[in-house]
């Protein structure tokens, strides 16, 4: 592994990428979870609120590939999903009806994700791409 | 093509490192504590008349709008965690006028679906001081017994005194104790009208930075919502429209001045134009001369409220049932519609 070969703005690009993938997985488990990691006065709700929408935008300006930036967007509430039903899922006391609404809330949700984030890298196109055409 | 090469070496790590870091901080927070905590007991409260406790003249009183709302709200709760820990507490009392609420004496204070004693507004807000931060959502309903029986059905007018009762009511729901701060903010002060003390309870201690006041309705955690009423002498008397109209323009601009929403009933009976086509089929006002709402009726008035609230999963407001056009043709029920 060459990581030294990889430009200073870019490692730059990558750790603030990484810090915005970590901070979302947190607002996600704040939300589902409903618990405050961290004291922010009376504001944290709307804070997390805003951040479960920023994040992923933040996550596709930084990708450089839309690929990426839909991976990197979905990747924290896939990783909570998949614990939390691995852990805590409880699949012999729900039909497969119930499992259907199930499926529908987390697949919803794993499109928004990945629609900011698609989004944000479309942002980060337009605005940084020297070829774009705007 | 080497440094491409390197480079996709260099990402996959990254995205290994990220995925890892993940896997270690779900694995840290996601606790069984933290998951039961998530799903803390928490309680529907119907506050209100006769309507809020699901009276129908056939004794039926089990498929009220509250009864279904409930069933919406537990349906909606998907897992079997969830589902166990919602709870309806109807503390509404047939009869129940906005003085009775707030100084007792319900006519119809010895058949509840809750038992208490005193005034419904004491026993409503000492469940909420009991339960902060576990009510949602809160339906209100309260004028009709206070204002409707001032028409009479047979002439078709409106007895002088209607302004009077409305004032009445007016009065009840927004009066607020302002002689202290203390008195104002007193969920148990009985100076205070009905929607002061209801917000009151419902606030979070100490609130949120810079909202304060009886419009603050960022410091309930409930979500309290407050309904009008539909015109039931719609068919038989054409000319009661303004009638009704005029309590729920009163009601609109008293729930306003404590920023609750209004869960327009009005219009989801067909308004104007449609109410009377639909009277028939949405209460037993043509078969029994009853003012109260058949189950079809409490399912309209469910789904209305439904759309105000919004809760993901129980039906959105554009799902409305529509109103049924004169004549009639079959029932249509809100599921019809999912």
């Amino acid at each position: 592994m060459q990581i030294k070969d990889i430009s200073r703005n870019d490692i730059i690009r990558l750790v603030a990428l990484g810090a915005a993938v970590l901070l979302e997985g947190l607002a996600v488990l704040s939300i589902v979870l409903k618990q405050q990691f961290f004291s922010l006065g009376g504001i944290y709700a709307n804070v997390v609120s805003v951040a479960v929408f920023v994040l992923p935008l933040v996550v596709g300006v930084l990708s450089r590939r839309l690929t990426g930036a839909i991976f990197l967007a979905t990747l924290p509430f896939l990783i909570t999903s998949a614990i939390y039903l691995g852990f805590f899922g409880d699949p012999f006391n729900i039909d497969l009806f119930q499992l259907g609404v199930l499926a529908g809330r987390v697949a919803a949700i794993g499109i928004l994700l990945a629609l900011l984030a698609t989004l944000g890298w479309i942002a980060r196109k337009a605005t940084f791409d020297r070829n774009a055409v705007a | 093509m080497p440094r491409t090469g390197r480079r996709i070496g260099a990402y996959t790590i990254f995205g290994a490192a990220v995925t890892v870091a993940l896997v270690i901080l779900n694995i840290a927070i996601i606790t069984p504590a933290a998951v039961s905590g998530a799903f803390t007991q928490h309680y529907y409260v119907a506050v209100g008349d006769s309507l809020s406790f699901g009276f129908q003249p056939n004794l039926n009183f089990t498929q009220g709008f509250a009864d279904v709302v409930f069933a919406d709200l537990r349906q909606a709760e998907v897992t079997s965690n969830e589902r166990n820990k919602t709870v309806l507490e109807n503390y509404a009392c047939a009869g129940e006028t906005s003085t009775t609420m707030l100084n007792g004496g319900c006519p119809g204070r010895d058949f509840l679906k809750i038992p208490y004693s005193g005034p419904q507004l004491d026993a409503v807000v000492s469940f909420m001081l009991a339960h902060k931060g576990k009510i949602s959502p809160v339906t209100f309903e309260i004028g009709a017994n206070d204002v409707l029986p001032n028409w009479n059905a047979a002439a078709c007018t409106a007895a002088a005194s209607t302004d009077d009762d409305i004032a009445r009511v007016d009065a009840n729901l927004t009066r607020v104790d302002t002689s202290s701060p203390e008195a104002t903010r007193d969920p148990n002060n009985k100076a205070n009208g009905i929607l002061q003390r209801l917000s009151n309870a419902l606030a979070i201690s100490p609130g949120l930075p810079g909202a304060t006041g009886p419009a603050n309705t960022q410091a309930r955690p409930g979500d309290l919502v407050m309904l009008n009423y539909y015109n039931p002498f719609a068919k038989a008397c054409p000319n009661s429209a303004a009638f009704v109209k005029k309590l729920n323009e009163h009601l609109a601009a008293d729930a306003a001045k404590f920023s609750v929403p209004i869960v327009d009933i009005y219009t989801a009976f067909g308004g104007d134009t449609g109410m009377a086509g639909n009277i028939c089929a949405y209460t037993w006002f043509c078969a029994r001369q009853d003012i109260h709402p058949t189950s079809a009726g409490y399912q309209v008035i469910a789904a209305a409220v439904e759309g105000v609230l919004g809760y993901p999963g129980v039906n959105p407001g554009p799902k409305m049932a529509p109103p049924l056009t004169q004549g009639g043709g079959p029932i249509v029920y809100r599921r019809d519609f999912e």
